[in-house]
């Protein structure tokens, strides 16, 4: 893939107003190129450049484990787009021009698997944002539209999962705090400890925000109940594994959460999948670890299957 | 100075309880370093106590946090993360030894407490995971 991926990267640090950053699943793609004969509308001269005019070999890229590439060139021998082959399938999933490629092999295993199965107006959104971090604001505008013009986007917006369908494109950014973002998510661990105690660390954050001393479960508990500590305030790390299932890395905060009666809906979460975690003594066991890691440990000590549990963790009550 | 590969000394998990530890407390005594681990048992709090001998130098961090120690790793394991580590070619444990001229062989040990989020490195001659007993005792 050397050469091939070599004039992605360049195309993609050297942004210009010539790169465009289309993204779509196959299916749509075909179907939008089908609907561009005899148009000659931006979009749809996007859509058939998008096609090239000779492909590549199908050839592997070790940042995207679940397909192989090939990529789309034009007259000029430049590449125009680069669709990715399913290896279970051998059918292609999503076509996408250079610039939405390099963000989509930057993204990690469990967000690449998210955006296979996103609608295509997420992927949409996905695309405006890249344009509008490139300077693009054009672009940005018109991937803005496509979204919002999309019967898929109108009836998820009836069906009231747009947001949610959206927002879990940009809860997989590392880091943001999104609501409703760990809805569906499961447990990695199965009990806390009896005395339902923080870490020195939990509390003196906990306190901090609290104003006063947090030292258990029930004291958080009780600090969300009055107030004196809301849900965006502290967000539960969580990771998405390949299948796309999401794990819970807080657990004495969410028992915290669930005591005192918020819904996982309105729980906060921040995704950690891909993130490395810090290494403060640079521990060997831990060098290339990342939160994906943690929770996959935490599976294995709690002797929980991949998927975890949807149970609250089991404390002294 | 470059840590190196490890090795597993024991995985502390095979004792612990799925949720892991619920205090690890630590002694600097004679030379020594004690780091007793408390967590709950079938019938109640035990505690184990994992004691250095002769260590030199120890550093304990919140985990995750930042790095302040000129030590760096070049190469990654499949030990599991919570595990007692020993790093045979550590140039920290080289340097160490040196500075005993030789005298005493310092080794270089790790180890993450995954429930407390502590971080603990400690250059020592050996280690010992003693027996458990009851918190109450």
């Amino acid at each position: 893939m050397g050469a091939a991926l070599g004039g992605a990267q360049g195309a993609a640090t050297g942004v210009t107003v010539d790169v465009n950053n289309r993204m779509l699943h196959q299916e749509d793609y075909n179907r939008l190129k089908e609907k561009c004969r005899g148009s000659n509308s931006a979009e749809c001269q996007t859509i058939i450049r998008m096609a090239g005019v000779q492909s590549g070999m199908p050839m592997d890229d070790p940042s995207i484990p679940a397909s192989k590439v090939v990529a789309n060139y034009d007259a000029d021998g430049n590449i125009v787009s680069y669709v990715l082959i399913d290896r279970s399938t051998n059918r292609p999933t999503i076509i996408m021009e250079p610039l939405d490629y390099e963000a989509y092999r930057n993204a990690t295993p469990g967000m690449q698997a998210m955006m296979q199965l996103s609608p295509q107006y997420a992927l949409d959104f996905a695309s405006a944002g890249l344009y509008a971090s490139a300077g693009d604001n054009g672009g940005a505008a018109e991937h803005v539209i496509a979204g919002v013009t999309s019967r898929d986007y109108v009836r998820d917006v009836v069906l009231g999962v747009a947001g949610a369908g959206t927002s879990s494109v940009l809860a997989a950014r590392p880091g943001a705090s999104v609501r409703g973002a760990v809805t569906d998510a499961n447990f990695a661990q199965s009990t806390i400890r009896a005395s339902e105690t923080f870490s020195a660390e939990g509390a003196a954050k906990y306190s901090q925000l609290a104003g006063r001393p947090i030292n258990t479960v029930d004291d958080l508990a009780a600090a969300i109940n009055s107030g004196a500590i809301k849900p965006n305030q502290i967000p539960v790390d969580y990771v998405v594994t390949a299948d796309g299932t999401k794990l819970i890395l807080n657990t004495r905060t969410s028992v915290a959460l669930d005591r005192a009666g918020i819904p996982k809906t309105e729980w906060y979460g921040a995704n950690q999948t891909g993130v490395p975690v810090p290494n403060p003594t640079n521990s060997s066991s831990l060098v290339g670890k990342t939160f994906d890691d943690l929770a996959a440990t935490q599976l294995k000590n709690n002797k929980l299957p991949a998927t975890g549990t949807p149970s609250i963790p089991r404390g002294k009550k | 100075m470059e840590v190196g590969q490890c090795i597993e000394v024991f995985n502390p998990y095979d004792w612990l309880p799925g949720h892991g530890e619920n205090a690890v407390e630590f002694h600097a005594e004679a030379g020594d370093l004690s780091v007793v681990i408390a967590y709950d048992g079938p019938n109640g709090e035990l505690k184990r106590e994992l004691l250095f001998k002769r260590a030199c130098a120890f550093y304990k961090t919140a985990f995750p946090g930042p790095g302040l120690l000129d030590l760096h790793c070049s190469v990654s394991s499949q030990v599991p993360m919570g595990s007692l580590i020993e790093c045979p070619d550590s140039e920290a444990a080289v340097a160490w030894t040196r500075h005993w001229n030789d005298g005493r062989a310092i080794k270089h040990y790790s180890m993450t407490f995954l429930s407390e989020n502590l971080q603990l490195l400690v250059f020592a001659t050996d280690c010992v995971l003693k027996d458990p007993i009851s918190s109450a005792s």
